[in-house]
């Protein structure tokens, strides 16, 4: 069955993602099977023309977990968790995470081709779950010239992976 | 397009909007083909990132998942193709992700991202190669998919189309291949069949560019052949994957 198939080769990834946003493996847990539902719900409307399966997949983990962080941030979990990662330097460790378990010199010579500025920037984006505004305080930089690095961070990755669309 | 509201793509991607802006930026893309094509390409890219995380969840998560999909009904295809019922079409369109998820399996993606050698670049390259064609073949408005089973355990996928002259076949644990034999794929229509190319190998793909001899073909065949192919099969049929509808 196709959709066995898929689990196989995407549970690693999708889990692996929204537990590196989550953090807590039993909420991860929770939030990957929300995920596979939605891909079980929309598969028929899974498009090829629009993008791979593996970026289809992934962009629906990511706002699954980027969802449930947002969701609990109302409490002030949220703002402990965040006043602790200023002071932490989260971004060399996502850093290291990245680029030492799994070996994947691509990714780490790609991070390694960015600004330290554009680096961080998506960094705590993506694998941190923050808002960009989030970004500007944390990083104390103004609005407009981290949504720039945002983009200029990912255009500069693209083009370093040879990713086409 | 407004330079402004471009800016937000990389934010947009990175699921770093609030839900206002968000929206708003929906809306705005909605009418801008080359934020639709920014954001896909961004996409592509972010996924590598996610990629680099990967790690296997607890076992009892397939358990959890598969009890729950008996529960969920899937969603009718887009409402916009739905004006007209069409069950030909959605057929198609679970058979296209069908097929497009057997390709990620075929591919290897998902294993190779827990595992670590030096092959792992050309085999992501080369499956990425693989899935470009698929996707370039399953994009054509005429594209059909055939599958099937090829001895145990074995399975080829077949997607083509005659407006773009391209067909990509993909095999995945077929037989081992005795020296100097390999196999070969066939087109067939109605009591005519006509070569459509050989595979050399029991796990890839096979491409082709000329469909020529592939005019009015409802199925693609495959038979066991010396290594120089023949003109006709010479030995009986493996299996046959039928073209959809």
């Amino acid at each position: 069955m196709a959709f066995e198939q898929l689990y196989r080769h995407l549970s690693a990834p999708i889990f692996g993602l929204v537990q590196r946003v989550l953090r807590d493996p039993a909420q991860s847990e929770e939030v990957a099977q929300e995920v596979f539902l939605e891909l079980w719900r929309s598969a028929t409307r899974y498009s090829p023309d629009r993008g791979s399966v593996l970026s289809w997949a992934m962009t629906i983990a990511h706002r699954k977990a980027v969802d449930r962080v947002r969701s609990a941030q109302a409490s002030t979990e949220r703002d402990t968790r965040m006043a602790r990662a200023e002071s932490a330097r989260p971004f060399d460790e996502v850093t290291e995470v990245v680029a030492g378990r799994l070996e994947r010199e691509q990714v780490r010579r790609c991070l390694g081709s960015l600004t330290d500025l554009q680096r961080e920037s998506v960094l705590l984006a993506y694998y941190q779950g923050y808002t960009y505004r989030e970004v500007a305080h944390l990083l104390d930089s103004p609005l407009g010239t981290v949504k720039t690095r945002l983009r200029d961070g990912l255009i500069r990755l693209r083009d370093c992976m040879g990713v086409t669309a | 397009m407004n330079n402004d509201v471009h800016t937000l793509t990389g934010a947009y991607v990175l699921d770093a909007l609030s839900e206002m802006e968000r929206r708003a930026f929906e809306d705005h893309m909605s009418g801008c083909g080359a934020c639709s094509q920014e954001v896909a390409e961004l996409r592509e890219t972010t996924a590598r990132l996610g990629l680099a995380t990967a790690m296997n969840p607890p076992p009892q998560l397939w358990n959890r998942v598969r009890t729950a999909t008996t529960q969920v009904r899937q969603l009718p295809p887009a409402s916009g193709e739905r004006v007209v019922v069409q069950p030909r079409k959605w057929a198609t369109r679970v058979s296209v992700f069908a097929a497009a998820a057997s390709l990620l399996v075929a591919a290897g993606i998902g294993v190779a991202w827990v595992t670590t050698n030096a092959q792992l670049q050309d085999k992501v390259a080369a499956s990425q190669a693989e899935l470009d064609k698929l996707q370039s073949v399953l994009s054509a408005p005429d594209a059909r998919i055939g599958t099937t089973a090829v001895g145990s355990g074995g399975n080829a996928t077949v997607a083509i189309s005659l407006d773009r002259n391209q067909m990509v076949v993909l095999v995945r644990g077929l037989p081992p291949l005795p020296a100097n034999k390999v196999y070969q794929a066939w087109f067939v229509s109605g009591k005519n069949v006509a070569s459509a190319g050989l595979l050399g190998v029991s796990d890839g793909s096979m491409t082709s560019n000329d469909l020529s001899a592939a005019k009015g073909a409802e199925a693609l065949a495959f038979t066991l052949e010396p290594s120089t192919g023949s003109k006709e099969p010479t030995s009986p049929v493996l299996a046959t994957a039928k073209f959809s509808a």
